[in-house]
């Protein structure tokens, strides 16, 4: 029995393996077809072979060949600054702080940072010089940065030289006057960069970015100030840098409105602060007594009344049924039955 | 000093009003005559949640410690018509057994106030320790305030709110106490017995005079 039942299995397995022969058109149908001017299915059932496709011939287009010069012109850099401003870059020692022949700065946001570096020079024994380039600028290969520091920075007030990538601070690059360079280890540069560059990151637009980190640059030159002058611990590590972000705000201020007080106000300031300080305390202390106050009638000797042993207070009753009768018309407290119906 | 059923004004120490003639029994056979216990807060209503009931429990406590002498009770409860409210105001003062009270305040120190949700009433009564300091109109300042609260349903909101101005008409009241006391204990004071007066009249004493040397002189005792 599963002899016979592997058998038939086998067979309907090869019978169902088996596919049926195409569909062939007979010599007549086809020239019947083709007297009748179309073939039902033709385009599959093709009898005739594919054309070949024809091979188009290319044919070299007559363009001139560039010449040596001007393949050696494509090798130079699109993105290196161009020559005419290198000497603007650096040729001297800059008059200003900030150092933008390009115009990549807007004349206002110019003359913030100006304002800031003034300040910061103002406020340190080390200036800072700021050039600006663009995110995608390269510095030509045959400028050497130190080689400008060197021959602009060596002579005069000590100076930190920053070349600032504007939209890409993690680009920039710090060079310190020859007289810093013993003072303040590469390390310490190193952080201070990387510090700045940090600062600048928490901003998002490019000029914000740059504010920012010079800021923080700052502060950072303080503290090499005072390594400068040995007062200073020799890392500074230790500094937060929120601290920077707070000494932006009290800078800014500063530059934005520098504003003295005479000692007249300040002594005025100080007493109305005394004054309101008291008021507070005065009002604090009535306070707290208040709370702490104990309250304890006299007691009189109340005959009852109504039979009532503990009271006989009968107080008011108010009705709060209808907002039509506020407590005002329920003053008369009057017993039911002489209420208007 | 008025009738807690017919809100006829009644003298002091009248057994029985004379205008009704209502009295304790009277109560008692409406209410009952036995002692009942209940808390300070008693919401046998539920018409306060459980964090209100936690907030006025609180404002009880604050109440009695600045005045250590007294109490406030609230009880909340359907009882009817509006005009029973004064009577069971009154009973419920005398017959109340507060369990968390301590016992050196006994309910002549007592305010109760009696929210009944469903007659929309409210009603404030008080033992006899402030009777010379408290009068139904001050009761009716403390109640008014809470009336649009309580409109709303908001009745806990309403609670405190009348127990704050309570608070405060009751430390002006104790200032002004301590300050003149003869002018409380008049109010209180047992009149003066008509062969008293004549005779206070013949040695020459204002009558009047004697309750406030009577006052002096426990004062002086204490």
């Amino acid at each position: 029995m599963r002899r016979i039942l592997i058998l038939i299995a086998t067979c309907t397995v090869l019978f169902a393996n088996t596919e049926p022969p195409m569909p062939m058109w007979t010599a007549e149908e086809h020239a019947k077809m083709l007297s009748d001017g179309w073939i039902a299915g033709g385009s599959l059932l093709n009898f005739e072979p594919l054309p070949e496709e024809t091979k188009e011939e290319v044919t070299p287009l007559a363009i001139e060949q560039p010449t040596p010069e001007e393949l050696a012109l494509e090798s130079v850099n699109e993105n290196e600054v161009s020559e005419e401003y290198l000497s603007a870059y650096f040729a001297e020692r800059p008059d200003g702080f900030l150092v933008d022949p390009q115009g990549l700065l807007s004349a206002r946001e110019k003359k913030d940072l100006e304002a800031f570096l003034d300040y910061h020079a103002g406020d340190t024994s080390i200036d800072m010089h700021i050039y600006v380039f663009g995110g995608e600028q390269e510095i030509p290969g045959d400028v050497r940065e130190e080689e400008v520091v060197e021959r602009l920075y060596s002579v005069g007030k000590p100076a930190v030289v920053v070349y600032y990538y504007l939209g890409a601070p993690q680009r920039s690059a710090i060079y310190l006057s020859p007289v810093l360079t013993d003072a303040v280890s590469a390390a310490e540069q190193r952080r201070a960069l990387e510090s700045s560059v940090m600062q600048a990151f928490a901003s998002v637009d490019a000029v914000g970015q740059l504010q920012a980190f010079l800021v923080q640059m700052s502060i950072r030159i303080y503290w090499m100030e005072r390594m400068a002058e040995g007062t200073a611990a020799e890392t500074m590590e230790a500094i937060p840098d929120g601290v920077g972000v707070r000494k932006f705000h009290q800078k800014k201020a500063v530059v934005e409105a520098p504003v003295v007080l005479p000692e007249w106000a300040k002594l005025a300031g100080a007493v109305f602060a005394a004054f309101c300080g008291g008021v507070i305390l005065l009002w604090s202390l009535a306070m707290w007594w208040k709370s702490r106050a104990r309250f304890v009638f006299p007691e009189f000797e109340v005959e009852p009344r109504l039979g009532g042993s503990h009271a006989a207070g009968i107080g008011a009753v108010i009705s709060f049924s209808s907002s039509a009768v506020p407590p005002a018309r329920q003053r008369d407290q009057v017993p039911d039955y002489m209420r208007r119906a | 000093m008025k009738c807690p059923r017919c809100v006829q004004r009644i003298h002091r120490a009248a057994g029985n009003c004379p205008h009704c003639g209502f009295g304790m029994a009277d109560a008692d056979r409406m209410f009952g005559d036995s002692e009942v216990k209940l808390r300070s807060l008693t919401d046998a209503a539920g018409i306060f949640r459980r964090n209100e009931r936690d907030v006025i429990s609180r404002a009880l406590e604050k109440f009695s410690e600045v005045f250590p002498q007294m109490f406030v009770a609230v009880y909340t409860g359907s009882l009817g018509e509006t005009g029973n409210l004064r009577q069971f105001g009154f009973w419920l003062l005398n017959r109340g057994l507060f369990e968390d009270v301590p016992a050196e305040k006994p309910n002549e120190a007592g305010l109760l106030l009696v929210i009944d949700p469903d007659s929309k009433a409210a009603g404030m009564t008080f033992g006899y320790l402030l009777d010379p300091f408290f009068d139904d109109q001050d009761t009716f300042e403390c109640l008014s305030r809470a009336h649009s609260y309580w409109l709303e349903g908001r009745y806990a909101a309403g609670v405190l709110k009348s127990l704050k101005h309570l608070d405060r008409m009751l430390r002006k009241r104790c200032k002004l106490a301590r300050r003149d006391p003869e002018k409380y204990e008049r109010k209180v004071a047992t009149p003066v017995a008509v062969e008293d007066l004549v005779k206070k009249i013949r040695s020459g004493k204002p009558p009047g005079h004697a309750t406030v040397e009577k006052f002096h002189d426990e004062e002086v005792e204490r």
